[in-house]
């Protein structure tokens, strides 16, 4: 396989765990949020106030659309990330520490940087929960590791006929015959 | 398949974690002390979030346009998850806030009011508790040491600040709209 056709599976399979992930932290901080009282759309609200500033906090059903839309987008753009820098050979329980790591980094960069230039809403919310909003991030991580190294694995078997022997050889085997 | 029950073991190892995981607020079993000034200004506090919870209950249920029941919401939410933090605090320092819990006139001048005056009567109020909130909070802390109740009024007071410039913003979108809901 050649070196950009692998990079481009590897990406691909990072995507789909983003997004895999990021369906799962969206319902895991609506739940949350929801349990402790603060409404099941605010954290989707508080996304969306990247785009629609403050406002988005008294929005409706489509501002609700835009925050989970913006947010399944930037998991995808995070899992491609995370896909191209998987090992190549890792095991499950080697793509979810990366994972982990990963969603660490992620964590790390969001609240330092990212959130206070483009969503100081955002992060003026998430402050009222730090512990629940760090681990949202490990469970991205872990999800998206876990789902990328396994899509990875799978794209990069061979093609099942290739896999298969000949059927000439293999009945030459099952009998004891050498193939010589 | 084995990647598969690993991968569902992992989600759900780290989903039952983060419902254990703390959030800020002390509890009751952790003892807080507190000097008499910081226990009068919890008290305060207290008193002050429990009128706001009312006020948001109100204006949800009588609030002609969705945009003040939607801001009517989040900020009884918001009041409600303070006053929570608030009491668990004073509960921890022993410092008793039954008083300021009762229920005060605060809502008392709205309750005749329907329609677009409604909106515009529970705007004003909310702005001006708001507003006066935020005051004394920003005070208190230039005066006050690290602590709990320091901490919990660094994480409240940006989110007063965020329901104060949603006032002015739904008084504008009220305006303009010529007072219809």
């Amino acid at each position: 396989m050649s070196r950009r056709r692998a990079l481009r599976r590897r990406a691909l399979a990072g995507g789909a765990g983003g997004l895999v992930a990021g369906a799962a932290t969206a319902v895991l901080a609506s739940a949350e949020s929801a349990r402790l009282g603060l409404g099941c759309w605010t954290p989707a609200k508080s996304v969306a106030a990247a785009v629609l500033g403050l406002p988005a906090l008294v929005g409706d059903g489509a501002t609700v659309s835009i925050g989970l839309a913006l947010h399944l987008a930037v998991s995808v753009v995070c899992g491609v990330g995370l896909g191209l820098g998987l090992p190549r050979r890792s095991g499950p329980a080697g793509a979810a520490v990366a994972g982990l790591l990963w969603g660490t980094a992620l964590w790390a960069l969001g609240w330092t940087v990212v959130l206070p230039a483009l969503d100081p809403v955002l992060l003026e919310r998430v402050r009222l929960v730090p512990w629940r909003w760090f681990v949202a991030h490990l469970v991205f991580g872990a999800v998206a590791g876990t789902t990328a190294g396994g899509l990875g694995r799978l794209y990069a078997l061979p093609p099942r006929r290739a896999a298969r022997r000949p059927p000439a050889e293999r009945i030459r085997r099952r009998v004891g015959i050498s193939g010589a | 398949m084995s990647h598969t029950v690993r991968l569902g073991g992992v989600v759900l190892l780290l989903l039952v974690a983060s419902l254990f995981a703390p959030t800020q607020a002390p509890t009751a079993t952790e003892p807080v002390s507190l000097s008499p000034e910081a226990a009068a200004f919890l008290r305060e506090l207290v008193a002050f979030h429990a009128g706001a919870v009312r006020l948001g209950g109100l204006a949800e249920g009588r609030g002609s346009m969705p945009d003040v029941r939607d801001l009517a919401t989040l900020a009884r939410r918001d009041h409600d998850f303070a006053l929570r933090r608030l009491t668990a605090l004073a509960d921890a320092a022993g410092v008793r806030v039954d008083e300021a819990l009762r229920p005060s006139g605060v809502a008392d001048a709205l309750e005749p009011l329907a329609g677009v005056a409604f909106d515009r009567a529970w705007l004003a109020r909310i702005s001006e508790r708001e507003g006066d909130l935020l005051r004394r909070v920003t005070a208190w802390r230039s005066t006050v040491p690290d602590g709990p109740l320091r901490a919990l009024l660094d994480e409240q007071a940006p989110i007063v600040r965020q329901h104060l410039e949603l006032v002015h913003h739904v008084g504008r979108e009220l305006e303009t709209a010529g007072g219809t809901p």
